[in-house]
């Protein structure tokens, strides 16, 4: 097993973080938490949003305090630097160039208006790989889309499937494509490096937050494609299983998930609810019948649900090898110890405040398992180290930038 | 098609992870996806199915005209593009030593069989990875391996609940919380495995073995998605719960009604309020003092919607999407999937890809969810017929006797 002297896999790899937000940070935290040294390229004139939006800690605003920040962006290190200003850009293409990797997810217009396109560092640095995640592509009659993460799942036609049963979408409420297009991206980036390990050859990888989200509802895309079908909200249902759904158990905001796939199972299920006569009834008999009579076998498990506690139902039913589970609410899933033994979340103690609980290690690799290893950066934390140890700059030199305003 | 070599030998792939072989043993969709995206890299991916029926997938559908057949389930079709498919029973001894045989010469396994199956398939991944040291073993199941809950059934309904996502955010409060579209949790799980996977066989280049690697659904819907929200519940035990088609503290972040369904607006800068205003026309209720901050605008959410009930139904999506985007507005069209399938950027893009089938005939497909400059994605082979290669793996490469196949078949070994 792995242990404190377990090397990281990614031990000895440079990444250049001109990520914000979500996506692009979320890439190189997987990349740092397996041993990456990530410098992330901010500027204080437009912070990282995640640096400025709520849980703060001390409940005090600033940029940082913010805990979104600390999850995402601890093992790394962190610069400020201007772009708009060439001296800042300059500095920016000469840490690229001493880069193996250089990540993004600006609109295609931006890294341009800086210089820091793929063209412009390829020369610097011939074996350079280069991801950039941005909404729709770096070319297409729509790469410049303004839009914020959760409405990114609109354009990739997720959202159009997300409500209750023949109703209007009401949404996932979350930025789902920016995690989706981050490890997806790792992929892509860990692929260019094993080519790389092999043949020396970099590239350039143009990722599209909306290509990757689509990519993950392939049964309605198809569904249309071949029959001309446009799917709408499916609530809790499944094409073929019933029972199939989320029910409401005693207590306030208590639910529990109930699948049921073939007839052993549900012969299963009927043993465990002790045979009510309902479970004979030949609407139920088969996965046909029970598919075409769902509502009213919705009906009669509810009534039986409402009557226990989520905690109950799963044992029994578990017991009897069916699969049910909480729909769990914040509590249940904090508290759940096969949550807590799977290290869904971790504990550092960060400048600001000791003990900041932050996501964990997401990958559990028996030989060579990542690390929580360093806080998130504070705000221009790496400035003098990054410039005079990496760059070489003398402290006048730096201080003469400062001076200029370049390192905002 | 590529034809194969007399050796039993795939011809090797100029992409990206065209030195690698890996081996799926598994169903429907996790594991499916995840060597999928090796295999769409140039992998070469020897997926096993289990005879005689295979894949649960290849039942599943989309069916061309909806007609049920098991070579042209579009699930099936899309998920096993570029994979040389063989049957294997890996509940008999002889179905194991194949396996075995193939794994001595993997790089990587994927699998995702359920809980009960691990020990009849002979697919603990420690004990596998002792046997064949240079292989990197990655199951994705919904509690995972370990864990006090590793046992547990469950299915992608299950592992999305279990996560805690859809209670915090999906549906209304008043309401039972809504799965995320599709089976989520299972594609989402897939797409962590696949690039720990390939930071496991990273390690390999240094350390000359392989491990396994861990991936549960439910957990890991937790960690990616709220992992990074989770100091404050950890200080102050205040729950977060879900609110609808829009979030309560700020507006807007909202779902819209409009003429030809609904658009998704979100303005987190009042410049980006402002220029919404100006994309209706400056309607005199925009000045009105209680509108003017986001957070006050919160508290009359209701009173907003209906305010802008007019303009947006005598609107379409591609409207309102189009003026406000030349304003730098935040609000982009909720698409349906044949919107998707029909939008000309996407087809700028290339994304949809055209694939023949010998049953299915050609087949139109969402494609590359990247594009590389220099080791593209592509698809070379469309996804196999239920034990199209069993010759090719099982006589050419592992050297089992071409007259034993229909013995093979007889006793239920493929």
């Amino acid at each position: 097993m792995g242990g404190a002297g377990t090397k990281l896999p990614l031990t000895g790899l440079r990444v250049c973080d001109f990520g914000w937000v979500w996506a692009a940070p979320a890439l190189t935290q997987f990349l740092a938490d397996f041993g990456a040294d990530v410098i992330k390229i901010e500027t204080s004139r437009r912070l990282d949003l995640t640096r400025m939006m709520p849980y703060f800690l001390h409940r005090d605003v600033h940029p940082n305090n913010g805990t979104l920040f600390h999850s995402l962006n601890r093992n790394k290190r962190a610069i400020t630097l201007d772009l708009r200003r060439p001296k800042a850009q300059t500095i920016a293409r000469r840490l690229a160039s001493l880069s193996d990797i250089v990540v993004e997810n600006f609109t295609p217009r931006v890294m341009r208006t800086y210089g820091l396109t793929y063209d412009d560092l390829c020369p610097l640095k011939p074996d350079l790989i280069m991801a950039s995640l941005s909404a729709a592509g770096q070319f297409g009659s729509l790469r410049d889309t303004v839009t914020y993460g959760p409405a990114l799942g609109g354009l990739a036609g997720i959202e159009s499937l997300t409500g209750y049963l023949g109703e209007e979408p009401c949404g996932l409420q979350i930025a789902y494509s920016d995690p989706t297009a981050g490890m997806i991206g790792t992929f892509a980036v860990l692929a260019a490096l094993e080519h790389r390990e092999r043949t020396g050859q970099g590239q350039y990888i143009d990722l599209s937050q909306w290509e990757a989200t689509t990519s993950l509802i392939p049964f309605s895309l198809l569904d249309y494609l071949m029959n001309g079908r446009v799917a709408g909200p499916q609530g809790n249902r499944e094409p073929a299983m019933a029972p199939h759904g989320c029910y409401p158990t005693q207590g306030e905001n208590r639910y529990v998930t109930i699948a049921i796939r073939d007839d052993t199972e549900w012969t299963a299920f009927c043993a465990a609810l002790g045979y009510p006569s309902w479970t004979a009834d030949p609407r139920f008999a088969d996965g046909y019948r029970r598919k075409l009579n769902e509502d009213a076998l919705d009906e009669k498990i509810t009534e039986w649900t409402r009557q226990r506690t989520n905690q109950d139902v799963t044992e029994l039913l578990q017991g009897a090898g069916v699969a049910a589970f909480p729909s769990s609410a914040n509590d249940e899933f904090f508290n759940d110890p096969h949550w807590q033994a799977r290290g869904t979340w971790a504990k550092i103690d960060h400048p600001v405040r000791a003990g900041v609980t932050i996501a964990g290690v997401p990958w559990h690799l028996s030989d060579t398992p990542g690390s929580i290893r360093e806080p998130a950066p504070l705000l221009g934390e790496d400035n003098e180290t990054v410039l005079s140890e990496l760059l070489g700059l003398t402290r006048s030199e730096i201080q003469d930038l400062a001076d200029a305003e370049v390192l905002l | 098609m590529d034809p194969a070599s007399n050796t039993g030998e795939f011809p090797t792939s100029p992409a990206s992870l065209g030195h690698l072989k890996v081996v799926e043993v598994g169903d429907f969709i996790a594991a499916p996806f995840c060597t999928k995206l090796f295999a769409d890299l140039g992998a070469e991916v020897i997926k096993i199915e289990q005879p005689p029926a295979g894949d649960t997938a290849r039942a599943y559908g989309p069916f061309p005209n909806d007609t049920p057949d098991a070579e042209s389930s579009g699930l099936f079709l899309y998920l096993n593009t570029n994979k040389y498919g063989i049957t294997v029973n890996l509940r008999t001894p002889t179905g194991q030593e194949i396996l075995h045989k193939l794994l001595d010469q993997a790089d990587l396994l994927i699998e995702n069989v359920e809980a009960t199956q691990v020990e009849a398939f002979g697919l603990d991944a420690q004990s596998l990875v002792e046997r064949h040291p240079q292989l990197v073993v990655a199951s994705i199941s919904p509690f995972g391996r370990f864990g006090p809950k590793a046992g547990y059934r469950g299915y992608a309904i299950t592992s999305c609940h279990a996560s805690g996502v859809p209670n915090l955010n999906t549906g209304y409060p008043d309401r039972e919380p809504l799965t995320f579209p599709d089976w989520q949790t299972h594609f989402h799980a897939a797409a962590n495995a696949a690039p720990a996977a390939l930071l496991a066989l990273l390690a390999r280049n240094r350390t000359g073995r392989g491990q396994t690697v861990d991936i549960a659904e439910g957990p890991i819907f937790t960690t990616q998605l709220m992992g990074l929200f989770s100091c404050f519940f950890a200080d102050t035990g205040i729950p977060r719960v879900r609110t609808g088609h829009r979030t309560s503290i700020s507006y807007p972040y909202t779902l819209l009604r409009c003429q030809d369904g609904s658009i998704e607006l979100m303005a987190l800068e009042e410049r980006q309020w402002q220029n919404w205003l100006a994309v209706q026309g400056d309607p005199d209720w925009g000045k009105e003092e209680i509108f003017q901050s986001r957070f006050q605008r919160a508290k009359f959410a209701d009173d907003l919607d209906s305010l802008q009930a007019d303009w947006l139904m005598s609107h379409t999506k591609e409207e309102i999407f189009r003026r406000a985007q030349a304003r730098a507005v935040p609000a982009t069209p909720v698409y349906t999937v044949a919107e998707v399938a029909e939008s000309p950027h996407l087809a700028e893009r290339g994304y949809f890809v055209e694939v023949d089938h010998p049953v299915a005939g050609k087949v139109r497909l969402p494609g590359a969810p990247y594009q590389f400059t220099e080791t593209p994605w592509a698809i070379r082979r469309p996804a196999p017929r239920l034990g199209e290669y069993n010759r090719e793996v099982l006589v050419a490469r592992l050297g089992y006797p071409a007259e034993h196949l229909p013995l093979l078949r007889r006793t239920g070994i493929i």
